[in-house]
């Protein structure tokens, strides 16, 4: 792995008018060409620390906030959303919400103008980001928000990665997808670890999906970070994981009790196959 | 005929009042020549009194809605707001359009006069705004509000004022569906505003105004937070370089070089014989005179 | 600059409070001419009079709350969706354009005289609810009849005789929404975007 490319310093973080911290000192470190997977909780501040990443926090909200983020060598409290945002891209859960155009074409390309790139690569650039997350030409001249869920989350990915950011964070992409959509999505994200030399910081609950691409996951828990972890030693402690609302997908927890009951002492699978495999041979004895 | 072919959907592309086929002529025309069509038309109608000629510029309006293939839909939607309008100006007229002596009076109800000058008035009224109603028809039937943008950016106006305009479009579809949302949540507690009547109607509207402002209020954080994220900075009107890749891709060409002509000659004749002769004036109309002999006026 | 003390008006600036224009209220402009739109629209499809003029227009609440809550952003977002709900509801280009004055006024009068006598969103006091009533009411609508009635002329569009039916018509069919709907939004919503960072204690931020 790389140098480091965001690093959060003993991050504290209380929205305005509330009385509990959001985050209660947080230090994290994601290397460049990281896939990180966030997990924990709802109201466990995993949106606020993606947030604190590109600056949106504390530029865009009131609060008060104690450390430091840098992000790409940017101090987020000196530095602009916008100015690091260009480097840092940002897809939001809510993909109806994060439009700003009223066709395809024009989401695509609003970034690359504020960028202010040349037509050619604009063009250029459309056309890799909509082969990477599989939209159709056709799709340029539609309204965004006539597409399904799936396409419209492509849609929101594409229009980031054609900024091409050092760094792409994606806070609950799929939580307002449907079963397809979410598969579309998380199709896009194997591509992009598979494919490209980009950072990637993802929060989700989908941990099936995640554990097998995550380089290192993260639990967070009421503002703290309890763990940091590559997935292997992240999901071995299971009753760890679901002592703090973390649900792992089933296949792990199954074979976590073929393991409790000494009928299995390797490691916890992170892929469906490898468990049914594991249970496969636990049942042949 | 391909069977296959000649079932198979049109496309269509989304407008500001619906839908308009791909293949629609206007299409080949640059974006621009639909906001002019909409600035130089609508003046017409406000130099042209004579009903006669409001009629024509009526049915060659009706002639452009049909070679553009706008969906005979959207003119039935104004139906009902054209003959409101009907009355309305009917009534202003008629009932209280006042009396001037020499006026030739039809009907007297009490101290109401109805005066064939009056009538006069209400029908050259009214034949002007159906024209210019049309107009404004045509344009949110046949353009998108990329058209509308493009046309900002054409005439060079700052990038922040043109992308609020856009924004402000994208707005409009979201305080819909928030009003969907809304009138869907108050629908399942058994409120429907549809099925009541108008003045209930009304009374109950401040059950969607406070919700339809509270979400467009979170709306905001989301809108901004989107800006940000994608690199839009706010600089007031100095702005920034920045690319207009959207502009790029249409050229103005010579057929909207005449179009523009053709508007604006018609524009330029239709001063000319507004200012310089009686042509266009109620006076001038031979179908005034002829409903005046029939009620026996002239 | 006033120092932080609890009963600091919410109009005053802060020790230490920076503000300035963003992102936010370009959304919040946007986002007005949205839900102004949809607003009068309704009203000016539902209870037409004629040439946009309505007898119930609830977009003028959201012009006077506008312009109260977030200064020139609201002030301008409520002089153009008109522009927009009035051409959605079948009223000419230029008739819409004339009308620009007038509902610039309906916003601006409430925005100035909250900002100038202090007044509190939230109408806590008698004073606030009186100068609610005649700047947001009475004299702010008033102002805006007159205009459109003399641009309706200008135009031919209406006689001598019926001014008084669209003047009245515009008086009433704004007076009363703006009363009830923006009595609502500033009770229900002032506490809200008073905290919100959308909210312009000036003109602009």
């Amino acid at each position: 792995m790389g140098k480091p490319v965001i690093q959060v310093e003993d991050l504290w973080w209380r929205y305005e008018g509330r009385k509990d911290w959001a985050l209660k000192g947080v230090n994290l470190e994601v290397d460049e060409g990281e896939f990180v997977g966030i997990v924990g909780p709802n109201e466990s501040g995993k949106t606020t620390l993606v947030m604190s990443m590109n600056g949106l926090i504390p530029n865009n909200y009131r609060g008060i906030m104690k450390g430091d983020v840098i992000a790409l060598g940017m101090n987020t409290k000196e530095y602009q959303t916008a100015d690091i945002s260009k480097r840092v891209g940002f897809v939001f859960s809510d993909p109806e919400s994060q439009f700003l155009t009223m066709t395809v074409e024009e989401e695509l390309a609003f970034g690359l103008e504020n960028l202010a790139l040349p037509v050619e690569e604009i063009r250029d650039r459309i056309r890799w980001a909509m082969e990477i997350t599989r939209l159709e030409e056709d799709f340029l001249e539609k309204p965004p928000y006539e597409l399904s869920g799936g396409q419209k989350q492509r849609v929101a990915i594409a229009a980031v990665l054609a900024m091409k950011p050092d760094v792409i964070i994606l806070d609950e992409p799929t939580s307002m997808l449907d079963p397809i959509g979410k598969t579309e999505v998380f199709n896009v994200l194997i591509d992009l670890r598979k494919n490209y030399n980009v950072t990637v910081i993802v929060v989700e609950h989908r941990l099936e999906d995640i554990a097998y691409l995550a380089d290192k996951m993260v639990l967070l828990y009421n503002g703290e970070i309890l763990k940091v972890a590559p997935p292997q030693e992240f999901f071995d402690d299971i009753p760890f994981l679901l002592e703090h609302y973390v649900y792992p997908p089933e296949i792990m927890i199954a074979v976590h009790k073929l393991r409790e009951q000494g009928l299995y002492s390797g490691k916890i699978p992170l892929r469906f196959d490898e468990g049914v495999k594991i249970l496969e041979e636990v049942v042949k004895g | 005929m391909d069977p296959v072919k000649a079932s198979a959907p049109k496309k269509m592309r989304r407008t500001l009042l619906g839908y308009l086929p791909v293949e629609s002529p206007i299409h080949a025309f640059h974006p621009i020549i639909k906001t002019f069509f909409l600035l130089i038309i609508s003046v017409y109608p406000l130099l042209i009194d004579n009903p006669e000629w409001n009629i024509v510029g009526i049915v060659a309006m009706f002639a452009i809605f049909f070679l553009s293939r706008v969906q005979l839909s959207i003119i039935k939607f104004y139906t009902t707001i054209m003959l409101n309008i009907f009355w309305i100006i009917f009534i202003a007229y008629t009932f209280f359009g006042g009396y001037t002596p020499g006026y030739h009076v039809i009907a007297r109800w009490g101290p109401i006069l109805i005066s064939w000058e009056n009538i006069a008035w209400a029908i050259t009224v009214y034949l002007k705004m159906f024209f210019a109603i049309l107009v404004i028809i045509y344009f949110l039937s046949v353009s998108r509000e990329r058209d509308v943008i493009l046309g900002l950016r054409w005439v060079r106006l700052p990038y922040v004022i043109a992308y609020m305009i856009g924004l402000a479009f994208r707005s409009i579809g979201l305080s819909l569906i928030d009003f969907n949302t809304i009138r869907e949540a108050e629908k399942a507690r058994a409120l429907d505003l549809k099925a009541l009547p108008l003045t209930h109607k009304i009374k109950k509207f401040g059950l969607y105004i406070v919700p339809l402002v509270a979400l467009a209020l979170r709306r905001t954080e989301e809108v901004s937070n989107a800006l940000d994220s994608r690199g839009f900075k706010f600089t007031g009107l100095r702005g920034y370089r920045r690319t207009d890749y959207l502009l790029s891709k249409y050229r103005f060409q010579s057929k909207d070089a005449a179009a523009l002509g053709l508007m604006l000659a018609i524009l330029a004749v239709l001063t000319y014989f507004r200012y310089f002769t009686p042509l266009l004036t109620g006076q001038s109309s031979a179908l005034l005179r002829l409903l005046g002999s029939w009620m026996g006026v002239y | 600059m006033a120092p932080l003390t609890k009963s600091a008006s919410v109009w005053e600036v802060l020790e230490g409070e920076i503000r300035k224009p963003g992102t936010v209220h370009i959304a919040v402009f946007a986002l007005l001419i949205g839900v102004g739109a949809v607003a009068g629209a309704f009203g000016s499809i539902a209870v037409p009079l004629g040439y946009g003029v309505t007898g119930f227009w609830p977009g003028v609440a959201v012009q006077a709350v506008g312009g109260i809550w977030f200064g020139m952003w609201g002030v301008l977002a409520g002089a153009l969706f008109p522009f927009i709900s009035n051409s959605l509801a079948g009223a000419p280009l230029y008739v819409s354009l004339a009308y620009f004055p007038a509902n610039f006024i309906q916003g601006f009068l409430p925005a100035w005289v909250f900002r100038a006598f202090k007044v509190d969103p939230r109408l806590k006091s008698a004073k606030d609810w009186a100068h609610f009533i005649w700047s947001a009411v009475i004299v702010n609508n008033f102002l805006g009849a007159l205009w459109a009635v003399t641009v309706l002329q200008w135009f031919k569009l209406i006689t001598v005789s019926s001014v008084p039916l669209f003047f009245s018509g515009w008086v009433i069919g704004n007076g009363v929404p703006a009363l009830v709907f923006g009595i609502i939004l500033l009770k229900a919503l002032s506490p809200l975007v008073i905290r919100h960072r959308s909210f312009c204690k000036g003109w602009w931020a």
